[in-house]
């Protein structure tokens, strides 16, 4: 599942381990979500929408490319 | 001397830091712990048997002594591990869980292979102590590689 995590991350300019910690998972979590070696759960997923206050949809996508 | 806000570790870096340092102590607890059985143990045990080469028929252990060891063996195998779950993420709960399952299908594999090439007279009779081991380092041979694959 591809997702704009990184990007978003970018745009506030927060570390990995930064990001981790407002989610409270492992630096190594947030790593492996980013790179598409691990699609978070659905409790994860919405902490990260209301985290950035985006839609679920507007951060991952689950269309195949 | 005033330091830019900005330039701060923010909230989500002090969590992190916390998370690792606790992590780390577990880790060391628990390595800390099995040295300490391990030597503990090759140093307390009596008798002629070998307890890495499943001979262990042959060893005796006080019992008080023998009591203290199965309570570390417990903290060290069930409860520090148990604990260790609750404090980690979705994503090394997963990492954790196909290493476990590894060595469980490395165990269940490993056994038969093991029992064949022992009466074929190419291997050592299976011991429980090498069947274990077949378990643990399946276990700990897919968790390395699952870390360094990210």
């Amino acid at each position: 599942m591809n997702n704009r995590l990184k990007v978003l991350r970018a745009e506030r300019d927060w570390s990995q381990a930064e990001l981790a910690g407002r989610l409270d998972v492992s630096r190594q979590a947030v790593n492996a979500i980013e790179t598409g070696k691990h699609d978070p759960s659905l409790p994860l997923a919405f902490k990260i929408a209301r985290l950035f206050n985006l839609p679920i949809e507007e951060i991952f996508d689950d269309s195949q490319s | 001397m005033t330091v830019n806000p900005d330039l701060l570790p923010g909230p989500g870096e002090a969590r992190s830091r916390q998370r690792r340092k606790r992590m780390t102590i577990y880790y060391g607890v628990s390595i800390a712990l099995g040295f300490a059985l391990g030597f503990g143990l090759a140093n307390v045990e009596q008798g002629d048997g070998n307890f890495v080469l499943g001979d262990i028929e042959s060893l005796t252990l006080d019992p008080a002594v023998a009591v203290v060891v199965a309570l570390g063996f417990l903290i060290g195998l069930l409860v520090l591990p148990a604990w260790g779950y609750t404090q980690i993420d979705e994503h090394q709960a997963r990492t954790n869980l196909i290493g476990m399952a590894a060595g469980c299908q490395v165990t269940i594999a490993g056994y038969p292979l093991w029992a064949a090439l022992a009466m074929g007279g190419l291997a050592p009779m299976p011991t429980a102590f090498g069947v274990f081991l077949l378990a643990f380092l399946g276990m700990a041979a897919t968790f390395g590689v699952l870390k360094l694959r990210g």
